[in-house]
């Protein structure tokens, strides 16, 4: 069964049709792009093709540079996070073992454990949209 | 209202790939200025959102169709090949701007927000309310029914504009018009009377 028209729709067409009309060219468009055009002479297909080649190997080039640049960051992010638990280990070690016993080794990796998940959680939370639901609905 | 089917854009250009074939590039081009001039304007003006802009990129794309007409190669439609570089002129355009004010400065972005700000206000006509109601459609929504009015309601044109099919433009169409009715129920403008008013 077709529902009848909404009034609304219709009249929103007629408005919209008189709100939204196009564009006309700006003026002196035309002898802008006569002028554009005296300025830059028409490349036949062997040009063009060098020219497109050249633009081609310019973003395969950026392209390249740019996973370089991102590949050698993520080493030596890991390298650093790497150094960093090494220290870490090596200093807070002793001091778990004088404070909690040997039972204290099991400490750290526990607390790894608990930043990790506080993390994991931290950015779900920020990703969810439970959790933008949840702060319309406060605001 | 004017239905200009994807596969008749073929058909339409024949004259101009005919004269291209012959070597006749520039009346070529001057018959193709006459015919896809407004509509590279309109398409850039929708896209880009400010006429300066749009008026400049659209000069760049036809500069760029001048440059590249010799080596059309009729694999598409010569109407789908204008758009595409259009659209393409257009892209980069909207990210060199985005890299010179960047977006994420929230600064930026109250003033964006300040710009299509959709509050009715005291002394602004339904009209105007109703273009910045557009203006703060969702981007897909917002290009589909600005040229949709543009190209004096042919889908097919707009869908070919860009470069999506017909059905996706139906659906957006459809999406926008849902979206623009919920709003102005939501602002107490839902009196159909109000616009039949504005639009006489």
């Amino acid at each position: 069964m077709n529902t009848p028209p909404d009034p609304l729709d219709g009249a929103l067409d007629r408005a919209l049709a008189k709100t939204l009309t196009a564009p006309g060219l700006p003026a002196g468009f035309r002898a802008q792009l006569r002028a554009a055009i005296a300025r830059h002479p028409q490349q036949d297909r062997a040009q063009l093709r060098a020219a497109l080649e050249r633009e081609h190997a310019a973003q395969l080039a950026e392209l390249r540079s740019g996973y370089v640049r991102l590949r050698q960051r993520t080493l030596g992010i890991l390298i650093g996070s790497g150094f960093a638990a090494g220290l870490l280990v090596t200093l807070a070690l002793p001091w778990l073992k004088a404070h909690f016993g040997q039972d204290g080794v099991f400490a750290l990796p526990a607390i790894g454990a608990i930043i990790g998940l506080a993390l994991s959680l931290n950015a779900w939370w920020q990703r969810s949209n439970l959790a933008r639901a949840l702060e319309r609905h406060l605001s | 209202m004017q239905q200009i089917a994807l596969s008749d854009a073929g058909q339409r250009d024949r004259d101009i790939v005919e004269l291209l074939q012959g070597g006749s590039h520039e009346v070529a081009f001057n018959r193709l200025l006459e015919r896809y001039e407004r509509k590279v304007y309109r398409l850039c003006c929708s896209l880009m959102r400010d006429a300066d802009q749009a008026a400049d990129v659209a000069q760049e794309s036809l500069l760029r169709i001048w440059k590249g007409l010799p080596g059309y190669d009729q694999r598409a439609s010569l109407s789908t090949w204008i758009y595409t570089i259009t659209r393409n002129r257009c892209l980069s355009a909207i990210e060199r701007r985005r890299e010179a004010v960047s977006l994420s400065d929230p600064a930026v972005e109250q003033a964006a927000e300040a710009a299509t700000a959709t509050a009715p206000e005291a002394g602004r006509d339904h009209l105007d309310l109703l273009r910045g109601l557009v203006e703060a459609l969702p981007e897909r929504y917002r290009q589909a029914l600005t040229l949709y009015y543009y190209e004096e309601k042919s889908v097919a044109e707009v869908a070919a504009m860009l470069g999506q099919a017909e059905g996706t433009i139906k659906t957006n169409l459809h999406r926008a018009r849902a979206l623009l009715s919920e709003r102005v129920r939501e602002l107490g403008l839902g009196d159909p009377s109000l616009w039949l008013e504005e639009a006489a």
